[in-house]
């Protein structure tokens, strides 16, 4: 047979071969495993003008908190080797004008739109979960317990069991939304699996991780750090190893959805995170490089899936083997 | 407006005075672009991360092509470090991916207005543009300023009819010796004009003291502002720019979506100091 009537006849088969994509967050239902991460795509606006977000799986929105926040002082960001810092200081317009201004659009879009919800108190999340909760064009809420670039708050809940756990069950009872934890890898890996495990139990139905990772740029010309808050939050490709570490750990100890994310920068990097044990990933640095990534990444997904015949997500994982379990 | 990542060929990328020009052919969106606007330059190859982050840089001038339906942008950018430094290294014939145009264009003076530009060094380059787009009979005063006589590129550009070109550098090797700013104050204390539009691109201290020269004169001032860009489509919030809200309160734009141009009474200057 010639190699184009070969491709012919390969192609004709994978058409033939439909994987299925959708999966289930909580009760979040979505047709793939392709969101993009908070904090790295606005309020979908203006990416609505490179393709159209129903392809996508589902959009996280810019961290929200009760008031509107102006954010940290300038320069808030700064190129590192292969990642960038920064430090924006949950900048947002505050729960009511998302509500009347930035919701307006997104709910037009037939995609699942996830929360992000910050507060600087326990009484703050609460508050904003209970302004969201009769919201049905929200369909989940990411309680982010992760943001290391604010004074008070963020962080701070999520580096101990304990407080996790606090904040996860008081936001729980006042909101009937499908409840993601995101999770900072700013913390041992003992200490990571006690909060995941503390976040599930208070009632969150899936945990989404990394948040960025801590760290600092030297300007050296000016002697002084690159960030005027000094440290900030490093995401990009770098961190990429961190996530997969993360996501993998938490895979052993909880058993509800993971939502993979740090440094995805194509399909491959999408397809590693899938494998070990994330249900869904989502995409944030990399939509600044390349605007398509997240569509780009969908479609490569499908068409992966289809050539390596494989039907499901969790069959996809299922293939993942330790060392011990590999006949060498 | 329409925004596209387009592949584009560079047909030119060399030295001219102590700063490069990239000259590259394009078909789509970015044909459309206005004096002002900025695009986004990945510097890094199709599958490669390094340096991570696209550059942004104005379009300094949009030239015609032997092709109709496409257009040549030139980009006039000072090497500085790795990006500019890789940049500088692209060859005739090498792709780039350029995403744009992306943010507002320069407000376009009124009718019977006195235009002025203020360029500080490399900030020639939108305003090269915005010459060029500018109707050859109003009246108009250039203001150029930088370093040294290297920095002065394309004075061959600015000519026409009843044109006040000046220069001022540092060092006194072309035009005045000192600041772009003092030949302005010395202009405008002689020819005091009512309606003045003040376009200007340029270091952050020289903006400042134009924001006081406008205040002083009356003048109507818009700046391209510079901030460190992530995204330059505006979903990341890290280039803010500070503006006054009509409470005497500040708010915090975006410079890539907002921006690049700003009018100068609308920056919170205060929130700098
Ligand atoms: C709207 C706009 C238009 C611009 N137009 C031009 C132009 O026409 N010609 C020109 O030479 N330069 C221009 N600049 C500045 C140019 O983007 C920077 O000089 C360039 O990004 C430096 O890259 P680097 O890798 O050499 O420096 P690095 O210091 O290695 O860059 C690290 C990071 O900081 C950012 N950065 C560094 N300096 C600046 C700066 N001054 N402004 C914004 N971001 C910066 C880079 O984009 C990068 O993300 C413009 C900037 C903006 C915001
Ligand atoms: C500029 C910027 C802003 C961010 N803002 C938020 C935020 O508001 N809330 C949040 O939970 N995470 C935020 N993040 C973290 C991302 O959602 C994501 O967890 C992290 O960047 C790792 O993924 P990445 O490497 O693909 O970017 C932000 C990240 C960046 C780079
Ligand atoms: S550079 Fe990302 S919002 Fe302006």
């Amino acid at each position: 047979m010639s190699s184009k009537k070969r491709k012919k006849v390969k192609s004709k088969f994978t058409k033939l071969f439909k994987p299925n994509l959708s999966v289930r967050i909580g009760r979040l239902l979505m047709k793939n495993p392709v969101m993009v991460a908070s904090g790295c795509f606005g309020y979908g606006e203006e990416m609505s003008k490179f393709y159209s977000l129903n392809h996508l799986g589902a959009i996280v929105v810019k961290g929200t908190t009760l008031e509107p926040r102006l954010g940290n002082q300038l320069p808030r960001m700064a190129e590192t080797p292969s990642g960038m810092l920064n430090s924006i200081g949950l900048q947002n317009v505050g729960v009511e004008k998302f509500l009347k201004e930035k919701l307006p659009f997104l709910k037009k879009q037939k995609v699942p739109i996830v929360v992000n919800i910050n507060g600087k108190t326990k009484e703050e999340y609460v508050l904003l979960a209970k302004k969201l909760d009769s919201c049905d064009d929200i369909k989940a809420l990411e309680i982010n317990i992760s943001c290391p670039n604010v004074k008070e708050g963020g962080i701070e809940f999520g580096s101990s069991a304990l407080s996790a756990f606090k904040i996860v069950q008081a936001i729980r009872k006042v909101t009937k939304h499908t409840l993601i934890t995101k999770l900072s890898p700013n913390v041992s890996s003992l200490q990571l699996k006690e909060i995941a495990q503390a976040c599930v139990e208070a009632g969150s139905e899936a945990l989404s991780a990394i948040n960025t990772v801590l760290g600092m740029a030297v300007d050296l010309k000016n002697y002084r750090p690159a960030l005027r808050s000094t440290t900030g939050g490093l995401s990009g490709p770098a961190i990429k190893p961190i996530g997969l570490r993360v996501i993998y750990e938490l895979h052993q100890v909880v058993s509800v959805p993971l939502i993979g994310m740090g440094g995805i920068l194509s399909v491959g990097d999408a397809l590693e995170y899938l494998l070990v044990g994330s249900a869904a990933v989502a995409i944030g640095t990399g939509n600044y490089i390349n605007p398509f990534l997240a569509f780009e990444v969908v479609n490569g997904i499908n068409e992966y899936f289809q050539t390596n015949q494989i039907e499901t997500g969790s069959d996809f994982s299922n293939r993942f083997k330790a060392w011990d379990d590999c006949k060498l | 407006m329409y925004i596209q990542d387009e592949k584009v060929v560079i047909l030119e990328n060399g030295p001219t005075g102590n700063y490069f020009k990239l000259i590259f052919e394009c078909h789509g969106a970015l044909t459309r672009a206005l004096p002002g606007q900025f695009i986004n330059i990945r510097i890094s190859g199709e599958r490669e991360a390094f340096p991570l982050l696209r550059r942004p840089f104005s379009i300094a001038r949009m030239l015609s092509s032997t092709n109709k339906k496409s257009k040549r942008i030139e980009v006039l950018y000072s090497v500085l470090q790795i990006g500019t430094k890789l940049l500088s290294l692209k060859r005739k014939g090498d792709f780039l991916y350029v995403l744009g145009p992306l943010g507002h264009s320069f407000p376009l003076p009124e009718k019977n207005e006195e235009t002025i530009i203020v360029s500080g060094g490399i900030g020639i380059a939108p305003l090269i543009f915005l010459f060029e787009s500018l109707d050859p009979q109003i009246k108009l005063s250039i203001f150029l300023g930088a370093k040294t006589k290297r920095e002065i590129v394309h004075r061959d550009v600015f000519k026409r009819k009843n044109l006040n070109l000046q220069i001022a550098t540092e060092d006194g090797t072309l035009g005045t010796k000192g600041y772009v700013t003092a030949i302005l104050s010395r202009y405008l204390e002689a020819h005091r004009t009512t309606r003045s539009i003040l376009y200007a691109c340029g270091p952050r201290a020289m903006l400042k003291a134009l924001d006081g020269i406008c205040d002083q004169w009356g003048l109507r001032g818009y700046f391209s502002w510079e901030e460190k860009m992530a995204c330059g489509i505006g979903i990341c919030l890290t280039c803010a720019c500070p503006v006054k809200t009509a409470n005497e309160g500040t708010n915090m734009v975006r410079c890539c979506t907002e921006g690049p141009i700003f009018e100068t009474s609308k920056i919170d200057w205060d929130y700098f100091v």
